[in-house]
């Protein structure tokens, strides 16, 4: 290769660059002088007001010595793993269902249904749904007295329904990619399976869903991130309550900034969990990108 | 089809799964229900009396008449139509770019610049709610449709991008090669042959990214201030003191949503294929 | 020929758009004549209260006021906290009193409004509220409301349960619980909020000792203080036998209270129209107030609380702001406000409404009632917090009166040196 060829293809190189130019700068013109800021602002103490006064890392040392951090660490811990689970699990099962049916476009339109509502909007609907004159009232009038009370004002029980609520109102997009991932899996292996007479459990498991792991890798990584940001729902909901039962570290990082004043204190906790978000995603990634 | 393929032989377990779904299908509707007997009520009926119950006479028209009273739900409506439809088709565009090159050009870092333009998504979004609002201010688009619309196009390129490279890495490298011999250059490439086999994940794209826009409330009323600038979702957050009114305006709300819906459903399957490979 | 069709498609719609992104500076840049203020608040979201309230408002003012309510609350304070030493600075916005006002005020961001207070008082705005609004000797803010905690009770109820009086002494509160709980109806309403512990918590301490109430709030009394305990204990009983419903939605609660489930709720004032507007009952007949009696014979106290309107010394116009602030305190305006909020900030008015007139008979009654601020602008902002969710758990009965008492008092120090 001569020198001017190698020059060429620089030039060409960095005009493939810009292609990524006008999201990068988007993007960094937005959010990542965003974050910049609030790296920033988490060693102050500033009350949204008044001047902003240096504090070094106590705003951390105060979060790690505080007891409803951990709570808020240990409800996230929750919403993460079983949100995951049931956003992951529970549209896989309908697609399988729905490609089956007798009408899947009706079916499928239902259940994407909820992710066309705003989450203010699904919230504000699920609230009164949930009131104690709404379906735990169902519940009494089939002799369940003992269910019929405020589910949302009673600790643990509150977050595993606003994680149900979460996944009706989050499967729509999953279940979307689930049901065209199954749709145009490669017919033959699976025929193949089925001439040597294998159980419909064996198929699943060893042939189909190996065939979705593509689509499960992108499933995965969505719901990873929406897990730990889940915040409307919440908020709505209990408002982390009560007594900070339900806080999660999203709603506490809004909670200390907007409710509280402690813009740094809300900074510092956003940082945690930006960190831990991003640990996550980069693990999931890694793999995904030495296999490309 | 291969459909077909999984589809059960045995006449019992296909009774099942379609009772199985249709039981799923009620829980996922019943909020419809739920909405559907409210907006028939009147606040003080709604108030005191179990969902269930039938109202006694019919509201409907005295709630409407309400909504267009105390409100401009139409203005509402233009502008989040607007920064939601302009904002996803911006971050289509970009993203195809950005994901184009992240897939098939020559970059180096590619998972640097993948993580540089995802992290949008990875943040816990009320943090961009100050340092946006002190930019917008000091260039002068706060309470802007143009800052408004910048903002909806930035917030939507990270997922854009995710979904899109993931279709672009499925594309053969032949396809462009055989293009490259007739040719054709990246950016013929890209728009030519890549965005027509794009079409299904795009409507994915712009279906999610529109329904975000369009439904957010929180960006909307902090970088806005004037009547005429502001988004639905302020409009709908002042029903709520008179549920059956709220219902029913999320209900005319949700309507350009549908039609989107409906509009690129045909695209879907096709489209989500893609982003999966 | 599709493909120029769709970039036909596209291209006019962008330049529809295009156009009409560009209509928006026009319409900012309009001029008008007449005067026009901005107010920025979280209170008027509710739209009919909104008309009802800027109608009157604006003809009093004789001008445009363009009001701006967030339904957000990371978005107000955004808003508020960013826009304040800016031209765009509202003319008017509400705030928090107490710790929130005074760190506005102290930092020289607020316009002095001790001329307006002038004016107000003279249109019959009570001077005792200037003090809570005020630093260093100036007024920061005027009242956007001012509004009493008290007990409102369902008539029916009490007459179902065979108390034909209103019970005066802290015992015969005490009787009325056991009566309405002997008749099936739970006593005491409650709210899945924090609203519930913090309003009961300072008005079992206030009614055992008003004294011990204001200095727990400034510090000068410790939390472990032998009758804190003992106040509690008075709580504790309360809710061991269940006089306390099950915490239920603000919705849930206030049609549990007019449909005679509980006997009483202890609630702002401001709730008294919607419980007749929105509830069916009706003030006078099925729905009547009073304090929570003392425990020990002292005066009953009645808790205020004041929300604030200030100015930002960066907003243009001053006097026209001074104007719309004036004009709030007109009798058109103050009807208005009564009507749809069941709050009066002026004396030459009549009151219609027979429980908020009442209610209002008590303010102006300091024989024998002791106005007091509210626990929630009275102690600093983030002892408050912690105060409140402490006593959350303890109303729901996973924590002991000693442990509550003794976690307040580890926290309280931190604010009090």
């Amino acid at each position: 290769m001569n020198k001017h060829t190698t020059f060429l293809l620089d030039i060409s190189r960095k005009r493939d660059y810009l292609y990524l130019l006008p999201a990068v700068v988007l993007v960094v013109g937005f959010f990542v002088t965003s974050i910049g800021y609030t790296v920033v602002l988490s060693f102050f103490s500033w009350d949204g007001v008044s001047e902003k006064v240096f504090i070094g890392v106590q705003n951390y040392t105060d979060i790690f010595n505080d007891n409803n951090f951990w709570i808020s660490v240990a409800n996230t811990v929750y919403w993460v793993v079983f949100s995951l689970l049931l956003n992951l699990v529970l549209p896989l099962v309908l697609a399988i269902l729905i490609v089956q049916s007798v009408n899947s476009p009706l079916f499928k339109n239902i259940f994407y249904f909820p992710a066309t509502l705003s989450g203010t909007v699904g919230g504000l609907i699920m609230v009164a749904m949930l009131s104690t004159y709404g379906i735990p009232q169902l519940f009494g009038l089939v002799g369940f007295e003992k269910m019929v009370r405020d589910w949302l004002s009673v600790p643990v029980v509150n977050t595993f329904v606003m994680i149900f609520m979460q996944t009706w109102r989050g499967i729509g997009v999953n279940l979307l990619l689930f049901i065209a991932g199954l749709r145009h899996l490669d017919r033959a292996p699976i025929e193949a399976a089925q001439i040597e007479g294998a159980s419909r459990g064996w198929l699943y498991m060893k042939v189909i869903f190996p065939a979705l792991s593509s689509t499960t890798k992108v499933v995965l990584l969505m719901s990873l991130v929406n897990s730990f940001k889940v915040f409307d729902i919440i908020w709505i909901m209990t408002k982390g309550g009560p007594y900070r039962s339900s806080e999660t570290l999203a709603l506490s990082m809004y909670i200390e900034s907007f409710v509280r004043n402690n813009y740094g204190v809300g900074a510092s906790v956003a940082i945690l969990l930006t960190c831990i978000i991003l640990i996550a995603a980069y693990f999931n990634l890694r793999n995904t990108f030495k296999s490309e | 089809m291969s459909d077909k393929m999984l589809t059960v032989s045995s006449r019992r377990s296909r009774v099942l799964i379609n009772s199985v779904l249709v039981v799923f299908s009620f829980f996922w509707i019943f909020p419809v229900i739920f909405a559907l007997l409210g907006i028939m009520k009147s606040k003080k009926v709604y108030n005191l009396t179990n969902f269930w119950e039938f109202a006694p006479d019919i509201q409907l028209l005295e709630n409407y008449r309400f909504i267009v009273e105390y409100s401009n739900i139409l203005q509402g409506m233009i502008n989040s139509l607007f920064y939601g439809a302009v904002g996803a088709l911006i971050a289509v565009i970009f993203s195809m770019m950005a994901a184009y090159a992240l897939a098939k050009l020559r970059i180096g870092h590619r998972m640097f610049w993948f993580m540089l333009i995802y992290s949008g998504t990875i943040f816990p979004f009320q943090l961009y709610l100050i340092p946006v609002f002190k930019a917008y201010q000091r260039v002068g688009l706060y309470d802007t449709r143009v800052g408004m619309m910048l903002f909806y196009s930035a917030i939507c390129i990270p997922f854009a991008m995710f979904v899109l490279r993931n279709f672009f890495i499925g594309v053969s490298d032949e396809i462009m090669e055989a293009a490259r011999i007739d040719g054709a250059d990246n950016w013929k490439i890209l728009w030519r042959i890549l965005f027509p086999m794009a079409k299904p994940s795009i409507s994915v794209v712009l279906l999610t990214q529109f329904a975000f826009s369009y439904n957010d409330l929180m960006f909307g009323i902090t970088f806005t201030t004037s009547s005429g600038i502001k988004p639905i979702m302020a409009t709908i957050s002042t029903f709520q003191d008179h549920i059956p009114a709220m219902l029913l305006a999320c209900i005319i709300v949700s309507i350009p949503s549908v039609l989107l819906y409906s509009f690129l459903n045909r695209n879907f399957d096709e489209g989500i294929a893609y982003t999966s490979k | 020929m599709k493909k120029i069709m769709w970039l036909v498609v596209l291209l006019s719609v962008f330049m529809a758009m295009a156009v009409y992104a560009g209509a928006a500076s026009e319409v900012n840049t309009l001029e008008e004549s007449a005067k026009k203020v901005v107010f920025w608040n979280d209170k008027l979201n509710d739209v009919v209260q909104a008309q009802a309230i800027l109608k009157p408002w604006q003809e009093s003012f004789g001008g445009t006021i363009e009001n701006n309510p967030y339904a957000d609350n990371a978005a107000y304070r955004t808003a508020v906290s960013q826009s304040i030493d800016s031209s765009s600075a509202p003319n008017l916005f509400t705030w928090w009193s107490g710790n929130q006002l005074e760190s506005l005020a102290t930092s020289d961001k607020l316009m002095v409004l001790d001329d307006v207070w002038e004016d107000i008082v003279d249109m019959g705005v009570s001077e005792d509220i200037k003090a809570a609004l005020s630093y260093n000797g100036h007024a920061y803010a005027v009242p956007f409301s001012v509004l009493n905690t008290v007990l409102l009770y369902n008539t029916e109820a009490f007459k179902k349960a065979g108390i034909h009086e209103v019970p005066s002494t802290f015992d015969e509160f005490l009787v009325a619980c056991e009566k309405l709980k002997s008749v099936g109806i739970t006593p005491i309403g409650h709210r899945n909020n924090s609203w519930a512990s913090f309003v009961w918590f300072q008005a079992i301490i206030a009614a055992y000792d008003p004294d011990l109430y204001l200095g727990i709030c400034d510090g000068s009394v410790s939390y472990t203080d032998p009758r804190m305990f003992r106040a509690m204990e008075v709580w504790k009983a309360m809710i061991d036998k269940g006089y306390f419903a099950e915490p239920v939605l603000d919705t849930d609660n206030f049609r549990r209270f007019a449909q005679s489930g509980v006997g009483m709720i202890l609630d702002g004032q401001h709730q008294v129209p919607k419980l007749n507007n929105d509830y069916g009952l009706t003030s006078g007949e099925g729905l009547d107030a009073f304090v929570l009696p003392s425990m020990t014979g002292a005066k009953d106290v009645l808790f205020f609380e004041v929300s604030p309107m200030v100015s930002p010394k960066a907003a243009q116009n001053p006097e026209e702001t001074k104007d719309m602030i004036r004009a709030f305190y007109t009798e058109k305006t103050q009807a208005a406000t009564l009507d749809a909020r069941g709050i009066l900030l002026i004396s030459s008015i009549p009151v219609e409404d027979p429980t908020l007139s009442k209610i209002n008979a008590m303010t102006s009654d300091s024989d024998s009632y002791l106005s007091v601020l509210r626990f929630y602008e009275n102690t600093p902002a983030g002892l408050r917090d912690y105060v409140i969710t402490e006593m959350s758990k303890f109303m729901s009965g996973v924590a002991t009166v000693e442990g509550t008492l003794n976690a307040c008092a580890k926290e309280a120090v931190k604010y009090f040196k």
